[in-house]
Order: structure tokens, then sequence, then C-alpha cells
């Protein structure tokens, strides 16, 4: 297999699909990158069993063929060629030693037989939606089980619940994000039991499945906040169970396995009957909080706010050093003193979580063994967050 | 007025039971040591109710004939001894005549037993105040005993049995100690329908692992010595078997369990530095020592012992033990190392150990010590220091207090609280101000000090750390603890039930806020503020599991013991990677610590290695 490519171009499609590879694997193959050209197109694949990814890209072909490519020698020296120019790509297919040509010099590495690859499931078959976007209207009405997203929306959607998801592999559905299609809207839904985050996407059209379930990995999720082109949703079954999800963008296609779990059903959670609601000004609280954490113990990072007279006192103490700070930031609250304890980095997050050019935060409270609503507006439920408050004494 | 009686059978035995069968654990160990007595290799035990409802044992022993049988509920029949000669050679376990009688009093007794020899047993049904019912029935070889309801017509001694759990506790301590001095017999136990050990015939370091788990067994160093007097044997654990209480310590006197306190002042110092002081080492110790000289029958327990030779005993047994100790090279190392590497062999001037100029070869290579002579005549004590230089280490605790204080350059009288360890006020102590932490293999903390270089362990830091929080936590009165959204429903055995339930406030105290949903299921509504993120409810589950394993070996204080298992399993890993934040994080808050030097478990924490230490193996000093 031979041919040549601008080096930045080449770059690209690397770190697309090196995000997939596996550092370090027990399956030596894993650790390197798929390469076949056909003509002009070069189709690179990597994966590390839970994540496919294939990029295609046009170089000047010279000899069609397959070849496994070390992956990160390939990165590094791409890297150090600081993506300038072209080169040359050689490889033999009868012993699979690769050549890397430029203007510096030559680089030899050894590859692998491409039989030795993993047999990709059949992946990148199922459906065929091709990658040509003339297409994608036509698959519209051939699948019911498919989405597709803005660039700007699916990234929101990763960005605005990637923060929130769990870490605890006893409870595996907690380790991804949810997301539901309702015809008209998605919410993407992620929690690690304190706290919860739903973010929500409409579109005036039945974009959408019917009414459709599944949770994407957390690494998925975070590849999608990366994404640079619109994306095209669609579902791999297998006895009619999704088994895998698959993400087209530009010339790049995302394959990940779902995660088979039963979400806790978060929406009895949320509470509806609130006993106050509180505006306040996001920056100004959030750099309270941050002072008056500065004085909390670090075994509890407890924080609580009072509310009365239409103030929020912001307390931190640490009992053992003997440390306390204290302060006042007004809201519209008259009612009797409501006391209520947070774990500060959660509402922190759950500040920090809210888009830059909205000044306030509204928060609404029901009970001290019941979540706390933050949203970004009053009317709005394009973001809801809980925060589970801590047990005060 | 009234006259003096001589007491009738019923009431006799009544008060003799008293101080024979205490409790349901005493009646378990009187019967196995019949039924061992009895020549039987497999012994069954089940109880219900901690042996408060029912003790059923049964053997494969000799069995009794029909005239033995009902002798043995007569106080004083006894087929072991016969006259008060053998009394001075006591090779079996009962003696006294009194177990079954003294038992017969207080409960409701069946025996049904047979000989090799019959084809029929015989079963006899005792209650007290009632004819005793003996009767032809049909049942294997050996002996079989049901013990129903003890002390149903003593409620003043009912009344002083502790909780099912303390009693179970002593029945299975006494299970292990059975199980330990008798490898070769199959013991199998049963708490009801619970089975607890099936300890197959086998030797006794496969017993330990059957018992307390590989983890144990091979953390064990063999102890032996021998004269013609006295022969030591048995198993120490490494220092970081190290308990807070003494309940892993077994010592057994010619294949009986004794308690005897100068044997396990013996032990414990021998290990001197390298156990905290309220920290207890492992051991599993047997001696053999002719019968006629100690003797045994004390008290009616027979688990005190009087030696003629106590303080040849107590010397001899040091000794086993620091040998053991020096052959496997435990001390911290830089404890040896005090000398130049010319020379393989050299003395060293021992006149700081003890006042009479003594002196000890040192392999200066290895830092074994090689024992000088062998005319430490036997109850003679060995000196206990006498493999450490002494200088650093005469006492570890002044040791690791005195590494403390060089990092943060404090002189040892100063009150820690005022340490502070980025104190730069004085030109002295600037250069602490720009310390820098080095971390060696995700593992170890790396700092200059003062005097040379010191190297702290983060795991065991840490779990210092958490561990005198979590005492802390237990102790007062509010907790923090964060509520789950979705609450974790957790399912457990039914002994981790009864640990949670006994332990619920201990457990609330420390953040762990939960609800009783059935018999094996409890539901996780709040979890600690400071445990690891994502790991609150792997870490309930392990907590209870470390404390049921701890609870198993040692009667120890329950905040001590959950604090500790809390510690261990929240505190950071070995082979976390810290940032230099982090690492002087960890090191002010270990500085805090009331035993900064030593983990729960007993481990160092903190070693130092002095310049001086460093220029002479480097040979700038000579």
């Amino acid at each position: 297999m031979r041919f040549s490519a601008n080096l930045s171009d080449f770059n690209k499609i690397l770190q697309k699909t090196l995000p997939a590879m596996p550092r370090k694997s027990t399956i030596p193959v894993l650790e390197h990158l798929n390469f076949s050209l056909t003509g002009n197109r070069l189709r690179v694949i990597a994966t590390d069993q839970d994540i496919t990814i294939m990029s295609m890209m046009n170089v000047d072909g010279m000899e069609d063929g397959n070849v496994l490519v070390p992956g990160k020698r390939l990165n590094d020296i791409v890297r150090a060629l600081e993506n300038k120019g072209t080169f040359e790509f050689n490889s033999d297919e009868e012993n699979y030693e690769i050549k890397i040509i430029t203007s510096f010099g030559q680089y030899g590495m050894k590859g692998l037989n491409p039989e030795e690859y993993l047999d990709l499931p059949e992946l990148f078959q199922s459906e065929k939606p091709s990658l040509d976007t003339e297409t994608k209207d036509e698959k519209d009405t051939t699948s019911s089980k498919s989405a597709f997203f803005t660039k700007d929306e699916i990234i929101r959607l990763a960005d605005k619940t990637y923060f929130a998801v769990s870490t605890d592999e006893f409870r595996p559905a907690m380790t991804g994000v949810l997301f539901q299609f309702r015809e008209t809207y998605v919410n993407a839904v992620s929690t690690d039991s304190f706290r919860l985050v739903k973010a929500v996407c409409k579109s005036d059209k039945p974009n959408y499945p019917i009414e459709l379930n599944v949770i994407l990995p957390s690494r998925t999720i975070d590849l999608l906040r990366k994404v640079d082109n619109d994306l095209f949703m669609s579902f791999i079954e297998n006895q009619k169970k999704i088994t895998h999800a698959r993400f087209d963008f530009g010339e790049t296609i995302l394959i990940t396995r779902v995660i088979d779990e039963k979400f806790p059903p978060y929406e009895a959670v949320i509470p509806t009957d609130y006993r106050m609601t509180v505006k306040v000004n996001k920056s100004e609280f959030l750099s309270s909080i941050r002072r008056v954490s500065i004085f909390t113990s670090s075994i509890s990072n407890q924080i609580k706010l009072e509310l009365e007279n239409n103030e929020i006192s912001i307390t931190g103490e640490d009992e053992d050093s003997g440390s306390k700070a204290i302060e006042k930031i007004s809201c519209n609250y008259d009612k009797e003193k409501y006391l209520i304890g947070f774990n500060f980095k959660y509402l922190e997050d759950a500040l920090h979580n809210i888009d830059d050019d909205n000044d306030e935060v509204v928060i609404s409270f029901t009970e001290q063994n019941r979540p706390a609503v933050i949203k970004a507006k009053e009317d709005s439920d394009d973001l809801l967050m809980l925060i589970m408050p801590v047990r005060l004494n | 007025m009234q006259k003096i009686k001589i007491l009738p059978d019923v009431v006799a035995n009544q008060i003799a039971a008293g101080e024979v069968v205490q409790r349901p654990e005493s009646v378990i160990k009187e019967l196995i040591e019949n039924s061992l007595d009895a020549g039987s290799d497999s012994i069954f035990v089940v109880v219900k109710g901690a042996g408060k409802q029912l003790i059923h044992i049964v053997d494969n022993g000799f069995g009794m004939s029909k005239e033995d049988l009902l002798l043995s509920v007569r106080r004083h029949a006894t087929s072991k001894i016969y006259s008060s000669d053998d009394l001075e050679r006591i090779i079996t376990y009962g003696f006294r005549g009194e177990a079954l009688a003294s038992i017969a009093a207080v409960s409701q007794l069946e025996i049904r037993t047979r000989q090799k020899e019959d084809e029929m047993g015989w079963k006899l049904l005792s209650e007290p105040s009632k004819e005793l019912i003996i009767e032809p029935c049909i049942t294997e070889i050996g002996t079989q005993i049901f013990v129903k309801n003890l002390f149903y017509n003593v409620p003043a001694r009912r009344k002083f049995l502790k909780s099912n759990l303390t009693e179970f506790r002593y029945i299975s301590d006494t299970m292990i100690k059975f199980a330990l001095s008798k490898p070769e017999i199959r013991f199998t136990f049963y708490d009801e329908d619970t089975l607890i050990f099936d300890l197959k015939p086998s030797d006794l370091i496969n017993r330990i692992k059957d018992l307390w788990g590989e983890n144990t067994s091979s953390s064990l160093l063999p102890v032996y010595l021998e004269n013609e007097y006295i022969k030591i044997n048995g198993f120490i654990g490494k220092p970081h078997l190290v308990k807070q209480s003494k309940s892993g310590q077994y010592i057994f006197l010619n294949g009986r369990s004794i308690i005897n306190k100068s044997i396990s002042h013996a032990i414990f110092s021998a290990y001197e530095h390298l156990l905290e002081k309220s920290g207890n080492p492992f051991y599993i110790i047997f001696i053999e020592l002719n019968p006629e000289s100690f003797d045994v029958n004390v008290h009616p327990q027979k688990n005190e012992v009087k030696f003629e030779d106590e303080r040849m005993i107590y010397g001899f047994m040091n000794k086993a033990v620091s040998k053991t100790l020096q052959e496997n090279n435990l001390a911290p190392e830089y404890h040896f190392i005090n000398q130049q590497v010319s020379q393989p062999f050299g003395k060293i001037d021992n006149n700081q150990v003890s006042p009479d100029k003594d002196y000890l070869i040192v392999n200066k290579l290895t830092g074994e010590i090689i024992e000088k002579t062998q005319t430490n005549s036997l109850n003679s004590t060995f000196p206990q220091s006498h493999y450490y230089p002494r200088q650093q280490f005469n006492h570890r605790e002044q040791a690791f207090t005195s590494a403390f204080d060089k990092i943060f350059g404090n002189s040892p009288n100063e009150d820690k609280s005022n340490i502070d360890i980025f104190k730069t006020e004085t030109g002295e102590s600037s250069e602490s101000s720009n310390i820098s932490y080095w971390q060696l293999h995700n593992k170890y903390i790396l700092t200059q000090t003062a005097n040379g270089l010191t190297i702290i362990d983060q795991h065991a830091a840490h779990e210092r750390i958490l561990y005198e929080k979590a005492l802390k936590a237990m102790n007062r009165e509010f907790s923090y603890s964060q509520q789950l959204l979705f609450p974790v429903t957790v399912k457990v055995t039914p002994t981790e039930m009864k640990l949670i339930e006994e332990l619920k406030t201990e457990l609330n105290s420390l953040g762990f806020v939960f609800d009783f949903l059935s018999v094996d299921k409890i539901e996780i509504t709040s979890v600690p503020l400071d445990t690891i993120n994502g790991e609150e409810i792997n870490s309930f589950r392990e907590i209870i599991e470390t404390y049921d394993e701890y609870q198993k070996v040692r009667h120890t204080n329950k905040r001590d013991n959950l604090a500790a298992s809390y510690s261990c399993k929240s505190a950071i890993k070995t082979g976390q990677k810290l940032s230099v934040e982090e690492m002087k994080n960890l090191i002010t808050e270990l500085q805090k610590c009331e035993v900064p030097y030593a983990c729960p478990h007993g481990r160092p924490i903190i070693i130092e290695f002095t310049l001086d230490f460093l220029d002479r193996k480097f040979g700038r000093i000579l």
C-alpha cells in the first residue's frame, strides 16, 4: 500500500481515531491503527472493543492495500514532524514493513498483518448509512430509530451532563448518560446519586425516535463533547435489543457499546411541590461560596445556607480547627427562616454548569431530605439540576 | 435459729455448677474436652441462641457403658484420675469429675452414647430435681450430648449472660482454640443452620489458613526453641498482623489453652518497638513442659496455670520469639546498619543496652546479629533490645516522634499542636519552607529533613488520619452525611445484619444512614461526605466485611474496630499518584494525629535515614 498525503490533514484523522485506541492492551493488535486504502480513500479504524472509531480521508493513492500500524509511534512521529508539508506512506504487503518518507528523511517500523485485527462484528455494515451527507435524509425515512443533532446541540447535551456521571462500578447504569428520545425532544440525564443533571434538546419537527431510552458510557460522552460536525445518530440492534449506538459525523463514524442497565427512576425524585423558590445573582453566589468554602472542614466540604429577610447567609465551619466564615447575599425571600446544608463542591459544579451569559440562577427548595432544584431560568426546563442536601444535625 | 444441714445434692451441684459452668462457652469447653479424652477424631458442635437454647455436641469417641453413663452425671465421677497421685501427672483435659454433674444441675440434659462393642446404645435424660431416665436407644458409636435451656432453673445466672453476639463470640473463640490445639481432629461448628466452619484434619499452618485465610497464614513466622525441660513451637505474626485486642493470641500448654500474663508479656516484649504500644501481636504458641512442673488446678476453668519456675519460662519464651524475629530480619532495616561495610562481622559496643559492658556480634552486610554465646542461662531474661543499636531505638515511640520532630524542626518537648511544617520565621528553619516532596513509585513520600531523609508510607499515613477522624466522628454528637437521590439497597448475610444492627449508632455517626428493609436487606439513604467518590457503597460493604473478620478473632472496642476497618478501606491506596499539594496536605494532617508514627495496624508510617547513616554508608565517615 502506498500513498502520499498532507501531514496536517493526516494528523486530523489520527486525532479523530486515536481516542478509541487503548494505550495499553492485553491484545497487542488493538494498539494498532487499521489502515486500508482503496483508490484515493484512506480508511483508519481504531477500537478498544467498547468504542470503535472509523474515519476516512482523501489521499494521493498509489497502491491499494491494508496494514496495521503501531498507533503510538505513528502519532509521535507525526507530531514531531509538526504538521508541515507532505509525506509518503509505504507498506510492504509481504512483511508489513512500513516506511514513512518525508523531506527530512525516512522512518521505518514494523506493522502487522491486517487479518490479525479483531473481527468487528459487522458494526459498520449493519445499516450501511454511507458517509455521504446527501443520503442522510433518505435514512431518516428508512429508520424510525435515528436522530439528527447539530454540532452545537450534541456538544451542549454532552457538556452539561458529563460532570455528574457516577464512577461507582456497583451501579453501572449511573456510569453513563441516559438519552431519552421522545419524538420532539431529547432528555440527556446523568446522576451520581448526589446530584442530577437533565439537559433537554427540542426540535420543531418530530426529529427523534418516538420513545427510546439508551445509556451511553461516559467515555463516549467525553468524545461527543469534541465533535466537529453535525451528527447523525443511529442504533445497532441484536435480537431486538439495542447493543450499540452509532454516530456519523463528517467523515467519521463512532460506534459505542451502550450500557444495558436500567437507569434509576429519576423523574420521581424531581420535586414539583416547591416550598420556596429564590433567585440569586450567579457570579455573586459563586464567589461567596468560593470564599466561605475555604473555612469548611476538609472532611465534610459542608456549607450551610440560611434564608431569611431577603438574604441568604452562607456559612462554612470547621469545628476541628476552629475556623469559620459567613457571608450574606441578597435574594427574594421573606418568609420564615429556612436552613439547609450542601457539599459546596456540588453547588459550585452546578453553578458553573449554567451558561456564562446567564446572570441569574433560580433555586427551589422543598424539604431537608429532598433535593434542591437549580435552573438557569424559572420558566425554562432546558437545563435542570438537582442537588441532594447533607444531613444537618 | 437455723440448724446446720447438709445440702441436698441438687443444691450442692447448682452451687458447684456456678464455678465450672459460667456461660454456654464453658459447657462447650467441658464437653469437647470430654470428647477429646474419649479419643474422638471428629467433633460436631451446633449451638442455638448462642448456646442458651441448645448446645449439641456429637463425637465419635469411645462412648460409655450403661453404668458409666449413670455415673457420669454424678459429682466427682471421672474416668480420668483415680487417686491424688494421678493429679500430679494430668495429661487428660478433664479430671475434676465436675463437668457433666454441673451441667446436669443447670439444664435439661440428654446424652446418647454407644460403645464400639455394643449393638445398642443408651439414652439418658436428666433434669434437675427429677428422676434420671435411662433407656436403650439406637445411636452411632460415640457420644451425643444435648444441653437445653441452660440456666433455666437459675434465673439469676441467666440474667448475667451477655448478649447473644458476645456469648457467641466466647464460644467461637473456644472453638478456635480447640481447632488450633488439635489440627488433626475434624471440627464442625454450626450456629443454628449456618455453618461457621468445617475444618478437615490437617496440620497447624493449614488449619490457621482455614480459619483466618491465606493472608494471615502467609504472614506468620515459625517459632521453635527447645531444651531438656521445655519445648516451644508455633507461629508468630509479622508486625502488620497486630491487633488492638489480645484476641489473636493463643498459648497452649501441653495442648491446653491457657492464659498467662507473664508469657504474653515475654512475647510482646520480644517484638518491642516493632509494634505500637497498645498493639497486640498475633501468635499461636505451643509449650511442652513436664506436667510435674506446673499446676493447672488453680481454677476450675483450668485456663490459669502456675509454673514452678516462671522466670525460666519467661526468658525462654522471649528468646524464642526474638530469635524468630531476628532471623527474619523484621526490624526496619535502618535499625541494623550502623556500621561500616568493609568487614562482614564486627562487634558493637553494647554498653548502652545493658550496663554490663556487653557486646554483640553483627553481620554487617545483612544486619543480622549473631548471638555471642549460648551461655545465657535459661532463667536469665534476654536483654530486650539486644539486637538494636540502642541510641535511636531504645524506645520505638521516641524513635518515630523524634523523626517526626526532625521533619518539623521541633524539640521533642514541644507541644505537637504548635508544630508548623511551613514554619519560616527563623533563619534556621527557612530551609523547611522550600522542602520538596517526591513520590516514590506512587507509594512513598520522600522528603528532606534537617537531619537527612524521611520516607512516609502514603497509605498508612492516610489510614492513620482517617482512623483518628473516624474515632472522633463516632465520639461527637453530629455527623457529616450526604443524602442520596437514589437510595441503594444492599443485601447482607444474617451475621452481617446482626453486626449492622449492633453498629447502627456508630455507622450513623460515620455518616451512613440506612433503613432496614427486610431480614437480609438494608437501604442506604446517606453516605459519609469524605469517602472517595463512587466508592461509598463499596466501602460500606467492605467495612462490614472487614469488621466481621476482625470480630471473629478479637473482642475489641467496637469503635476502634470500626474505625480501623473504615480507615483502611477509605484511605488512598498504594499506587495512587499524589500532587505536591496533596503530599503537603497529607503530612500536615498526619502531623495533627495523636499517634503519627504507626498506622492502626501497627505498621510504621515514617522511616528516617539520618545524614550520619548515609555518610557512613557512603564511606564518608568511618
